[in-house]
């Protein structure tokens, strides 16, 4: 920091306004500089006005400066927020493991289960319509968390939620502090081989860079004994497994794997430049309109007609097939075209 | 003079990243001083994703203050009418490419999806217009961006951002595989 300049700044000016997006770095280093200058400048900061959450966008600084100095700057007249306007939430990827995966673990799950969740893309477990991780603080903190809310604890089943490449980066020590312990939780580890949410680092054991290290073998490295593994496509069995992993008394891991099938379809792309995906469709014939498909598996690819049917976007739709499972009445799949072409 | 701002928005994963580029590349070439931000982080979520761009001088931040975007350009319905209502001024110009991705509170019932007749309703709301875009028999939904832009240089609407200024910042952009289909699409769209 440019210390002679601020404390000019600071001399110069009866009242000075510190506007820092974030924390208060900068801002503390000034007022330690006002300190030691022993400058009688008032100081004034974000910290202490209404505006300390949320981010600095023009309107907004214009509204503080405003706030501030009323006689100098007008403030903005408050903007058409659209509430009306649907909101657009960030979901998981049309084929993602963890959607299918949250959606038999939640079908498994009792009312008053204890979910928490980590960070990565599987957060995202948490929004509307799956629920799940209703408890979600730092990386890696999903297994210390639930042994915590575990212990004397005999009412309500605690489930931990998180990524591989989570538990690589920050989550060991709360794993084998669980397995030493041997508290009654059990930890669904959401294997995609990737850190997907940030745009697809290596994980550390996955083989692309170093050696490969099964994570069955890791865990039991670490000291875990009760360990399924099981692919996420897979729902019913996952659902067996989960049962029996929550039965079983004392520290559980569960592996739900499937790739991250937005890196799998990148790199089918890449390897096969005429890849086309043959996209799942909807039998109108056979749907029974239930939505299943629709709100409860809330694939992106399905989407809502003014006529209440269901179809199936061919722009976002991967042909993963995950959500076939799902549908009831069958009406879920590839189906052969009328008329005999393909 | 005052800055020109340009909002551009759309969905995750539909091209507003190269969409946003050409605009700028083609602004610079015309002489613009030129400043810009995107977003980024969940766009390959289904989120929604934006980027800013503002010409001229005398500009401090990169981002479109509300209520102040000259020309909004959107590459889904839902986004436009987002865009149109928060950020449109007076009397400004929306450009949406009409294509329909359903968020979550759609598909759930909680919410309406907008028609397009609700987009012109909200720029009339402030004296503005909307373009609606829709071009036949697209090869790939990722050149949606490319017939928007083909109407972005039609109809003018940014001061020197002609069909020419596009094309050339375009023939930059997109990488050669793609190129060819890319700018026969453009033209075939800047003669409607």
């Amino acid at each position: 920091m440019p210390k002679e300049k601020i404390t000019q700044f600071l001399t110069a000016h009866d009242e000075v306004l510190i506007l820092e997006e974030l924390d208060p770095v900068m801002e503390q280093e000034i007022k330690t500089i006002a300190w030691d200058a022993e400058v009688s400048c008032q100081i004034h900061t974000r910290t202490d006005s209404e505006y300390m959450i949320g981010e600095l966008v023009p309107q907004r600084t214009q509204s503080i400066l405003a706030d501030s100095w009323p006689e100098l700057f007008t403030k903005p007249a408050p903007p058409d927020q659209a509430d009306d306007v649907a909101p657009r939430i960030p979901q998981m990827c049309p084929g993602c493991g963890h959607r299918s995966a949250f959606y038999a673990v939640k079908k498994a799950l009792g009312e008053n289960d204890i979910t928490v969740a980590d960070i990565g893309c599987h957060s995202l477990g948490f929004m509307t319509p799956y629920d799940m991780g209703e408890v979600l603080l730092c990386m890696g903190h999903s297994v210390s968390t639930g042994s915590g809310l575990a212990i004397n604890n005999d009412s309500r089943p605690v489930v931990a939620f998180m990524g591989d490449s989570t538990m690589i980066h920050a989550g060991l020590p709360g794993i084998v502090n669980a397995a030493i312990y041997d508290h009654n939780l059990t930890l669904i580890l959401m294997e995609n081989g990737t850190t997907a949410m940030t745009g697809h680092q290596p994980r550390f054991g996955a083989g692309e860079v170093g050696d490969k290290v099964p994570l069955p073998e890791l865990l039991r490295g670490l000291g875990v004994k009760f360990i399924r593994e099981v692919d996420a496509y897979s729902q019913e069995k996952l659902q067996e497994e989960l049962r029996e992993c929550m039965v079983h008394k004392g520290f559980s891991v569960l592996i739900a794997s499937h790739a991250c099938m937005l890196k799998f379809t990148r790199e089918l792309k890449k390897r096969k430049p005429d890849y086309q995906a043959k996209p799942v469709e909807v039998n109108q014939d056979s749907c029974t309109k239930a939505y299943t498909c629709l709100r409860e598996f809330a694939c992106p690819s399905f989407q809502i007609n003014e006529d209440g049917s269901v179809t199936v976007n061919e722009d976002l739709c991967i042909g993963d097939g995950s959500c076939i499972q799902t549908c009831a009445a069958k009406a879920i799949g590839r189906f052969p075209k009328k008329g005999g072409d393909k | 003079m005052s800055a020109i701002n340009i909002y551009m928005t759309g969905v995750g994963g539909q091209g507003i990243g190269l969409l946003s580029e050409v605009i700028s590349r083609a602004c610079l070439d015309a002489g613009y001083a030129i400043h810009g931000c995107d977003t980024h982080g969940l766009a390959q979520r289904g989120g929604t994703v934006v980027s800013q761009l503002r010409l001229g001088e005398g500009v401090f931040t990169p981002q479109v203050p509300q209520g102040e975007a000259d020309v909004i350009v959107a590459l889904e319905r839902l986004e436009g009418l987002r865009a149109a209502r928060t950020y449109l001024k007076q009397g400004g110009v929306v450009f949406y490419y009409d294509s329909e991705y359903q968020p979550i509170h759609v598909r759930l019932g909680i919410s309406k999806y907008p028609s397009a007749e609700d987009l012109s309703k909200a720029a009339a709301a402030k004296s503005g217009t909307a373009h609606q875009v829709l071009a036949d028999d697209l090869e790939d939904p990722r050149m949606q961006n490319v017939a928007l832009l083909a109407k972005i240089g039609l109809a003018a609407s940014i001061p020197k951002i002609t069909t020419a200024v596009i094309r050339k910042a375009l023939s930059e952009v997109i990488p050669s595989r793609a190129l060819e289909s890319n700018l026969a699409l453009f033209d075939r769209e800047s003669l409607k």
